[in-house]
């Protein structure tokens, strides 16, 4: 920036002003350098900033597009133990042969539309060996009653029966349901929570690890079948959450606002110096290249 | 010196270290780890996301160094993009202090009313 003067400069005497108006220190070629200067400053600090919120966009779609490619349990998880980090929320595809027998009411569970109920647990023999728990769905009606007590595998029993036959079912995995300590014991047979060690002395050794909430089946549940319910999605197998994009689009928004500031702060500067007849523009006296 | 002027160099000086050393430790340890050894981890993201928020402070407080010294715009731009560069804070900071220093260590007098009609232009 060249050295100009807002106005014709006269020797300051103290308690003298000379009358300058913003505008006419903002008219000068400097000022107006400048002011393109901050604009264009202000414009690129958005633009890049737009530009790493579009980056934290795209990272976070491709997660979650790598989360929702559809892939045979097995590959998702190999291992029948407890479910991997990795493979929480995926969606899955098995095939097998509900046992209807085996069927629990899981007790105090919501629908999407958040209303009470109960979900269905039913227990799939793989084709390819073990045992998947699978959340068939949503249902209001819990067991029947009258018939828990000494008839506990009655209440068992309840909830709409699973089909009959081979089925193929696709859902989302989620892990085993052991948060807290030992499960409350209910007189109608229902669950408290879904965990594959309480499954396990339900169903027997091969039960995998973690669950399967039902998305769809084929064939497809006929009528009076529970209410399918929406598994979490989540993103996982990547880097996680993009921080460092995200930071960035903030930080070029704190570099926007530096502009601004640092134009009103030169600005008034200059105004306050025409006022008082010093010369205005870059001092020369501290910290000048040299 | 005046002491607003000794304490925004101050935070200048401290935030050119910090932001200096974070970008030299990032590039020297974290750009070979990751795109040498594929290494992943937290402190990758966290090392990064540290030294873009140190550096939002350093252009801050060099900006108001700068205004407070009534740099040019083109010498405020180059000590801010300094920070950007591996190591090249630390020189920027060792030229601002030595002048800065100077400046005021001179035996001309600060400038004051009286002057600013005979330094004329530069």
């Amino acid at each position: 920036m060249t050295r100009s003067t807002a106005t014709p400069r006269a020797p300051s005497r103290p308690g003298s002003e000379i009358p300058v108006r913003v505008w006419q220190v903002l008219a000068t070629p400097r000022w107006v350098g400048l002011t393109l200067a901050a604009v264009l400053a202000v414009a690129g600090c958005v633009a890049l900033g737009y530009w790493q919120f579009t980056r934290t966009q795209d990272l976070l779609a491709a997660e979650r597009a790598q989360a929702s490619v559809e892939a045979p349990l097995l590959e998702v998880a190999p291992d029948p133990g407890p479910l991997d980090g990795a493979a929480i929320g995926r969606a899955v595809l098995a095939s097998g042969v509900y046992e209807a027998v085996g069927q629990r009411l899981v007790a105090q569970r919501l629908n999407d539309g958040g209303q009470a109920g109960w979900w269905v647990l039913t227990p799939l023999r793989l084709d390819s060996g073990g045992t998947l728990a699978v959340v068939r769905g949503w249902v209001a009606d819990g067991p029947v009653a009258g018939s828990a007590g000494a008839g506990g595998a009655e209440a068992a029993r309840a909830g709409p029966a699973p089909e009959t036959g081979a089925v193929t079912v696709r859902g989302r995995l989620q892990p085993s349901e052991r948060f807290y300590g030992a499960s409350a014991q209910r007189t109608d047979a229902a669950l408290t929570r879904i965990d594959t060690g309480e499954l396990t002395d339900l169903w027997g050794p091969d039960v995998r690890g973690g669950f399967l909430v039902l998305g769809s089946q084929e064939p497809a549940p006929g009528p009076g079948a529970p209410q399918f319910i929406a598994a979490p999605v989540v993103a996982g197998g990547g880097g996680g959450f993009p921080w460092q994009n995200a930071a960035y689009t903030l930080q070029w928004v704190v570099f926007a606002g530096f502009a601004v500031v640092l134009w009103f702060r030169w600005l008034f500067d200059d105004v306050r110096r025409a006022r008082r007849g010093q010369e205005t523009g870059p001092a020369a006296h501290v910290g000048a290249p040299g | 010196m005046p002491a607003p002027i000794r304490a925004a160099l101050t935070r200048y000086r401290v935030m050119a270290y910090l932001t200096g050393v974070l970008l030299a430790v990032m590039t020297v340890v974290g750009l070979p780890f990751k795109y040498v050894f594929d290494g992943q981890a937290t402190w990758y993201a966290i090392g990064w996301v540290g030294h873009g928020w140190a550096y939002v402070i350093y252009v801050g407080v060099a900006l108001d160094l700068a205004f407070r010294l009534r740099w040019s715009l083109v010498r405020s731009l180059l000590v801010v993009l300094a920070g950007t560069i591996p190591f090249m804070s630390f020189v920027a900071e060792h030229y601002v202090s030595r002048d800065v220093r100077r400046g005021y260590d001179d035996p001309t007098p600060v400038e004051g009313p009286a002057q600013s009609a005979d330094r004329g232009r530069h």
